[in-house]
């Protein structure tokens, strides 16, 4: 047997009137919604109506309420369409006359704004009664009604025979005790500005004799390209910043129009304001998925007739077609980004100098924009900035650091040695290298740390001369792991350089996490360690062309000499910016004790 | 509760993290915090810095899974040390990723494996969640052995475990079984379980786009070539427009496109993928893709294909156009050496098997190669 479903209609009153929205503020919306729509029905009839949205406040004083009217002059209400629209919940007028224009509703529902028949239940966030006097334009000779309605579900109508209140619709609201700050002018004034000033019938807000109109003399969406100062005063007003760029939005999956501005400083996704509107309604400044999240260097004011909204109208339905909206938002900005790349290299070059990031993280995204954008790419090297398609077409090989630690450490010396060394550490630039390696099979790229720096450097012409300092080094440093070797290399002023592959500091990392790890993860990290015979030395190399190198060479005291060799091995140490252990750090302090102690028995010595 | 006192160098690297989406980039930027935080005795950054790292899903592809360990490792030892400051709890999700890749490095040894899975079995329970993942892991790690009847024989418990908060989607948990029976060569079976998933009904963060792959095979085993077809389109778009992870799941396609006879995709995503191979760090990644793709790039020099322009790879493509015999040798010669490791570590020969069986695996592929070629 097929029963019905039961409803409790005040259970639905307070979902729809407490639950819906998030915030009492939509009152303002719906009501203006309601006004507008009933305008743009009235129009139907006659093309020539202009209407206009009055809300009418009155300030409460002593022991009286603050009320609001919202008053329209649109197509009114019989009799039966008040029994039919405002007492069923989830009827409304425009819900049929969307349907019964369905091929339009793709392109513009009808024109209307609202079509779920429950907007008005959201007075009642902010008012115990609703009162709405209505009168129909559709028959000449139309009674006027009135309708009361409560939140507890119930409701009253009346005729109003000989009113001689003319076609259109008011609704009286009358502040609940804690809902007074909805009923303030200046709040009012800004919530009305906010959803209505973007549409073009003319909304008003009144207290007393003083009038202020809410709507902008032009949409956004509606304005030249070429009228560059307005819309930049716009963003401004609009999104809160100046742009640095400023173009076209057109997504016609979504129907949507509108400008996009590239922000003059960094943000990220969830920080994005935007501004959607929907038939020139406010809709919300976060709309999650209508713009793609690596855009985070724009932010849009943009106009949807086609998208659908959520029943509460602050936010889009999900679906297919936001998705194909989002994918011709996403085209519509790359093609920006080239079209700067290709005709306003100034300005792309702006736009590049604050959003690097998100652009080369764009480029990783989207292998056209990539292919388009590579060679023009600038990265860090040890000789200097070099655009990608400068360097590839005059290098078959590419070296590249993989962390800026490892950059950092050897970019001073391989500028030396005239080697140029990419940083790959910086964020996406080795992703970046690593996918022109696949565009350009001819060039090829390389990983490179600092043991692969001391493979450039020659050994020194006079090796004996060095024999006993590597004899005492080797004596002097067993046991940490570390080889010495002599080498020459430039500057001079170096006298050695710690070299430490990029397995062999995962490996010292591993070690520091053991340290706080317990049994098992220990047992997991041993099992995970390099193997040894596949990590690269780690070594110390003594820098033969330094002077300080070839004196500690010649000392014949092989405890002053091993000292020498401890002090310079945490001095390499440090200036490849390596966390020094508590050992090491003593290490240095004793070296440099015996190293004073020497210093002064010389001098006494000296002096006798 | 007071405001943290973070050093300003390492809030610069948090807050540049902030503004980049879940990447790489992103995952080292936080590394690099947590390091910086640590060495100034700032655990509590350092905890929140690898926290995200955990929770970011680059994080789980395959070339970062050191990454994931050295974070995990590190979070176990502060939260065992102090569990009301460091809670455990936020912890345990992650912990089965890391139970998942670590069969997957032949260093490890057996007996430890095993401790991890009654580990995780134990802190789940420990911290209120149900045994049902224990018993999904322990599976998936007897299956990484290829003990494939094995992990089939603790199914019905897995199964009348009930679900909790700690278990795998429903999508993975179907992905997983049908992968097992396709192991086990219960083509038909695994067909029909991976149903919900392969008409759309059921999907996840990593599913559809791996249990396509792995169905392909049955498909063609079965001779149902225009549903591998339909397979593999859907799937190897679905891995395409991955940001992360498309590396080592693009492998069961590369191997389709190769034998079905789509000869310019295979070499597209060949291009694509091979430097990124060659970083994979796991020996049962490197074992998959360097034994399917040697298999593969063999068939196409059969096919009369001598040579490819490919990026210039140290070690395994020196010159831009390689001869597609020699590679097929280095790269099958590179999965043979992880396969023998793993086999060595798992006591069996399971993957060495596995290896020379790939290229049985598409008998008909030579017929079809005609028809199918685009």
């Amino acid at each position: 047997m097929s029963e019905r479903f039961k409803v409790d209609l005040r259970g639905i009153i307070d979902l729809a009137a407490n639950h819906l929205y998030t915030s009492p503020d939509v009152f303002v919306r719906e009501v203006i919604q309601n006004a507008v729509d009933a305008i743009t029905a009235r129009r139907r009839i006659d093309p020539s109506h202009q209407g206009v949205v009055r809300l009418e406040l009155t300030l409460g004083g002593e022991g009286s309420k603050s009320t609001l009217c919202i008053a329209d002059d649109g197509i009114g209400l019989t009799v039966p369409e008040v029994h039919d629209f405002l007492s069923t919940v989830g009827g409304s007028s425009k819900r049929e006359d969307a349907e019964k224009t369905a091929e339009r509703v793709a392109e513009d529902q009808g024109g209307f704004l609202g079509r779920f028949g429950i907007g008005l239940l959201s007075c009642f966030m902010v008012s115990d009664e609703i009162v709405v006097v209505t009168r129909s334009a559709r028959e000449p000779d139309a009674v006027a009604v009135e309708w009361r309605g409560r939140a507890n579900g119930s409701y009253s109508v009346r005729e109003l025979p000989g009113s001689p209140l003319r076609a259109g619709t008011s609704v009286y609201l009358e502040a609940k005790p804690d809902q007074e700050e909805y009923f303030d002018q200046q709040r009012l004034q800004d919530l009305a500005r906010q959803y209505a000033e973007m549409l073009s019938t003319r909304v008003v807000v009144a207290v007393g004799a003083e009038e202020v109109t809410m709507n902008r003399a032009c949409a956004p969406w509606e304005m030249q390209s070429t009228d560059e100062v307005a819309l930049q005063d716009l963003c401004e007003y609009s999104l809160g910043f100046r742009p640095i760029d400023i173009f076209r939005i057109s997504a016609p999956s979504g129907g949507v129009e509108g400008y996009a501005f590239v922000r003059p400083n960094r943000t990220n996704a969830w920080a994005s304001v935007h501004k959607l509107y929907s038939n020139g309604m406010f809709v919300s400044e976060h709309v999650h998925g209508l713009v793609p999240r690596w855009a985070t260097f724009v932010g849009v004011v943009l106009n949807t007739r086609a998208l659908r909204l959520t029943a509460s109208r602050e936010s889009v339905h999900q679906g297919p077609e936001l998705d194909a909206c989002r994918d011709e938002i996403g085209a519509a900005i790359r093609a920006r980004l080239v079209h700067l790349l290709r005709n306003d290299r100034n300005v792309f070059e702006t736009v590049m100098g604050v959003h690097d990031t998100e652009i080369r993280g764009l480029a990783i995204k989207e292998r056209d924009f990539f292919e388009l954008i590579i060679d023009l790419l600038e990265f860090d090297t040890s000789l200097g900035t070099i655009r990608f398609g400068e360097f590839r077409r005059e290098h078959e090989r590419l070296l590249v650091t993989r962390t800026p630690e490892q950059y950092r450490r050897i970019s001073a010396i391989a500028a030396a040695a005239g080697v140029r060394v990419f940083n790959g550490g910086y964020i996406y630039h080795e992703e970046l290298l690593s996918r022109a390696a696949e565009r350009h099979p001819e060039l090829e790229i390389r990983s490179f740390d600092s043991s692969d720096l001391v493979e450039l450097w020659p050994e020194p012409e006079d090796p004996a001369t060095f024999q006993d300092l590597m004899a005492t080094a080797r004596s002097a440093l067993e046991g940490r792991g570390c080889e010495i070797a002599m080498r020459v290399f430039a500057p001079a002023e170096v006298p050695a350089f710690f070299a430490l592959g990029l397995d062999a500091e995962f490996h010292r990392e591993l070690d520091r996490t053991k340290s706080v790890a317990s049994g098992l993860w220990n047992e997991i990290l041993d099992a995970m360690a390099p193997r040894p015979e596949s990590l690269r030395p780690t070594r110390l190399c003594l820098n033969a062309g330094s002077r300080l190198v070839r004196q500690i060479a010649s000392f014949r005291d092989a405890d002053l000499q091993r000292t020498a060799v401890e002090v310079l091995y945490v001095q390499a140490l440090m200036s490849g910016q390596h966390a020094l252990s508590a050992q090491e750090l003593a290490l240095l302090n004793s070296g440099m004790e015996r190293l004073l102690t020497h210093l002064a028995v010389q001098r006494a010595g000296d002096a006798q | 509760m007071s405001a943290r006192l973070v050093d300003p160098s390492v809030q610069a690297m948090l807050d540049e993290a902030r503004m980049l989406p879940d990447c790489a980039a992103r995952d080292a930027l936080l590394h690099r915090a947590a390091s910086a935080a640590e060495t100034f005795g700032d655990l509590d950054t350092a905890w929140s810095a690898r926290c995200r790292i955990l929770e970011s899903t680059s994080s789980h592809s395959a070339p970062r899974f050191e990454t994931l360990f050295l974070c995990l490792a590190w979070c176990f030892g502060v939260s065992d040390a102090e569990p009301d400051r460091f809670p455990a709890s936020s912890l345990l999700w992650q912990y089965k990723w890391v139970t998942t890749a670590a069969p997957e490095y032949a260093s490890i040894p057996r007996p430890v494996l095993e401790r991890i899975v009654d580990d995780l079995d134990d802190r789940f329970v420990k911290n209120g969640w149900g045994r049902r993942a224990g018993f999904h892991k322990r599976m998936e790690l007897w299956s990484s052995f290829g003990e494939h009847q094995r992990a089939l024989e603790l199914m019905p418990q897995w199964r009348s475990t009930p679900r909790d908060r700690g278990s795998d989607c429903n999508a993975c948990e179907i992905s997983y079984t049908s992968w097992l029976l396709v192991n086990l060569g219960q083509d038909e079976e695994a067909l029909r379980e991976a149903r919900p998933i392969t008409r759309g009904r059921l999907s996840c963060a990593a599913v559809p786009h791996s249990t396509f792959g792995w169905l392909l095979l049955p498909l063609v085993r079965l001779g149902r070539f225009d549903e591998a077809e339909s397979l593999y389109e859907r799937g190897r778009r679905l891995v395409a427009s991955l940001d992360d992870g498309a590396c080592t799941l693009i492998v069961p396609y590369l191997f389709h496109a190769a034998f079905m006879g789509h000869v310019e995709h295979a070499l597209t995503m060949l291009r694509i993928h091979m430097p990124h191979a060659v970083s994979l760090k796991s020996d049962w990644d490197r074992t998959n893709w360097f034994g399917r793709i040697g298999v593969a790039v063999e068939f196409l020099h059969q096919s009369g294909i001598e040579t490819l322009d490919l990026p210039r790879i140290g070690g395994l493509v020196e010159e831009s156009e390689v001869g597609t015999l020699a590679l097929a040798h280095r790269c099958l010669a590179i999965a043979r050496k992880h396969a023998e490791a793993l086999d060595q570590r798992n006591g069996n020969h399971y993957n060495v098997n596995r290896l020379a069986s790939l290229a049985q695996l598409y008998p008909n592929a030579k017929r079809k190669n005609g028809e199918h070629r685009t």
